[in-house]
């Protein structure tokens, strides 16, 4: 309850963050009640005018309803809680009243034609274009490089997570076994398994990085994923061979739980996965660790170490 | 009531997503196979545009011997439109083609996406590999121990692409990171048009530089979640984006011309294309709120009214004791 009513008092601030649509929005809201209510002729209002006003009070109160905190709540409320803030403004029409303030304003202006006239518009477009913030580095952020892309019309090749996926199917094909096999592999191919073929089965899924994903399905991960997760994250970043979990409840002299490479490639071996792939950026003392707790089974394929196990 | 083109291209769509969701239904409650679901999908569509086809024929044969012998009202209105506003429009709908051209070819050549929470690729491949509809989970491939909540099993939107997948023979991948996509912002420009043409019925000049402007706050606007211009460039596959994109303008154009069939329509749309939990959805929320909206509104003016007039027969009255 309590976050939620944080969610509540710091949504307006949180959502003005990034780019100025709700600003515009605002300054949409007044144009309009000027127009509409400005002239003072409400009683002959005709059918059209009537459904415009109605539209423009219904956006102008469930905007200030989803501005302000009680009555955010309460929207909150009746989309289960489940959702973050930034979804009640789905129930603003945010778009339309923006661009139906803009076309009012700017056909209005242009109906008599002058220069000044003419650099308002201008400037009026101007605003509009940098209300938003489509190139920060916030925004690609929010987004993720498509796994398993196809190569575009007239471009040869797609992700470097697809390719490795493509040559890896070729040579598990070529090894005459069936055309389904399991996987263990850094995240990126981790996260492109699936979207590329529904013949891998990787050992996790995006589920155990994304927890939106996890209201998907009911079932959680095992202990053994996730020390197999996190001893590979931690082998991305970090380049070491070695995992100091320590989100659990067991109590060492380390402070927490070592994994390393031995007890992956044993809980591996009980999973039945048939391929693992290393990153291949690694010192040569890492390097050497790695081949010498998997007998020797590391080889070059396609920019990554291999373990066929 | 008339039909407009949007109504028939947005009603179709919509239509379209009831019978997926029939179909999608059979698979997930009957066990049905994934082939056999996107065959039943097939035979529906093909039977309601049978019907629809059937049932336009008729009625323009109906309307044609109902208008036999009298002068057509809108060509009369017409012949006195105003050349120069005829050449505003021409002009405006040529630039508002070339920023669509823009934004589908930004759709077609992106490789980003806004994938956080949604695993429609996996769905689709998994639907398309087991041939049959969640038995496993998408993200691993192995088989539910615990399952999956029903509400979200219900949605249809992955047979809907695995379908599309089937009978196109593209690249789920392809479906639903390009093609989809482009087809929201296209529908989204008809259900802005439709908006456009509720609140400027009488001015197309101003329903073009409307719609214009839509395509302008899509492309500026394409910051964060939530906002219409990064939804559909970068999720425009996702239900949520269909419902902010597509269905939302479209019910308000419809509740502004009191169309209450595509109001229905959007409603029944959403719940089977979004996870609304056990709230009810946007598009019920904003009805509601209009139609209370609508009957506040009337009491106030007869109140109002009322008032103005018992004021007047009093002033009347002092005037006439005087």
């Amino acid at each position: 309850m309590m976050t939620l009513l944080q969610s509540a008092l710091t949504g307006w601030t949180d959502y003005t963050q990034h780019g100025k649509f709700a600003a515009l929005l605002l300054l949409a809201i007044l144009y309009l009640g000027f127009v509409l209510y400005g002239s003072g002729k409400e009683a002959n209002a005709s059918g059209a005018e009537k459904a415009r006003k109605r539209l423009y009070l219904y956006g102008a109160l469930v905007t200030f309803g989803c501005i302000c905190p009680v009555t955010a709540l309460i929207l909150l409320k009746y989309q289960t809680a489940f959702y973050s803030y930034v979804w009640i403004w789905a129930a603003v029409p945010q778009t339309a009243l923006i661009a139906w303030a803009a076309t009012d304003f700017l056909c209005n202006l242009l109906k008599e034609k002058s220069l000044r006239n003419g650099m308002a518009a201008l400037i009026l477009l101007g605003i509009l274009f940098l209300g938003g913030n489509p190139v920060s580095e916030w925004t690609v952020a929010q987004t993720t490089q498509i796994p398993a892309l196809t190569g575009m019309p007239g471009q040869q090749q797609g992700t470097p997570a697809r390719e490795i996926l493509e040559q890896l199917s070729v040579y598990n094909a070529e090894k005459g076994n069936s055309r389904e096999y399991s996987l263990w592999a850094p995240k990126e191919v981790m996260e492109a398994a699936r979207a590329y073929s529904a013949e891998i089965h990787p050992v996790y899924g995006r589920s155990i990085w994304d927890a939106s994903l996890g209201s998907y399905s009911y079932d959680t991960y095992e202990t053994w994923q996730e020390d197999m997760y996190l001893w590979m994250s931690h082998l991305e970043t970090t380049g070491e061979t070695e995992y100091l979990r320590t989100d659990e409840n067991t109590t060492t002299e380390a402070g927490g739980r070592k994994i390393d490479f031995a007890a992956c490639l044993d809980s591996a071996g009980k999973a039945g996965i048939d391929y693992i792939l290393l990153p291949e950026d690694l010192s040569e003392d890492v390097q050497k660790e790695l081949q010498e707790a998997a007998d020797g089974r590391l080889r070059s394929f396609g920019g990554y170490f291999l373990i066929v196990m | 009531m008339t039909f407009r083109t949007s109504d028939i291209l947005i009603g179709g769509s919509l239509i379209i997503i009831g019978l997926t969701e029939i179909a999608h239904l059979a698979g997930c409650l009957l066990g049905w196979s994934f082939l056999t679901v996107t065959d039943l999908l097939l035979a529906e569509v093909g039977i309601v545009l049978l019907a629809a086809i059937l049932l336009s024929v008729i009625s323009r044969q109906t309307r044609k011997r109902a208008t036999a012998g009298k002068n057509d009202p809108v060509a009369d209105q017409n012949s006195g439109t105003d050349t120069a506003k005829e050449k505003s429009t021409q002009i405006l709908t040529g630039v508002l083609a070339f920023l669509i051209l823009l934004q589908i070819l930004r759709i077609l050549t992106g490789n980003r996406m806004w994938l956080t929470g949604d695993m429609t690729v996996e769905t689709v491949n998994t639907f398309l590999r087991e041939n049959a509809v969640y038995t496993v989970n998408p993200l691993t491939g192995t088989a539910y121990s615990m399952g999956m909540s029903l509400r979200l099993k219900i949605l249809c939107l992955p047979t809907l692409y695995g379908a599309i997948s089937r009978f196109t023979g593209m690249a789920p991948v392809d479906v639903v990171y390009r093609l989809i996509p482009c087809i929201t912002l296209l529908l989204s420009y008809v259900a802005y048009g439709s908006l456009g043409k509720a609140l400027f019925p009488e001015n197309s000049v101003k329903r073009r530089t409307f719609l214009l402007i839509v395509g302008i706050l899509f492309s500026t606007g394409a910051y964060m979640p939530g906002v219409d211009g990064f939804d559909v460039f970068y999720g425009g596959f996702r239900g949520v984006t269909i419902r902010a994109a597509v269905l939302l303008p479209y019910l308000l154009s419809c509740l502004m011309d009191r169309k209450y069939t595509g109001v229905i329509l959007c409603i029944l749309a959403e719940a089977c294309i979004v996870w609304t939990l056990y709230g009810a959805g946007v598009c019920l929320l904003v009805t509601v709120a209009w139609l209370i909206l609508g009957a506040l509104v009337s009491q106030f003016r007869k109140r109002w009214e009322k008032r103005k007039m018992t004021d007047a027969h009093g002033r009347s009255g002092e005037e006439a004791t005087e």
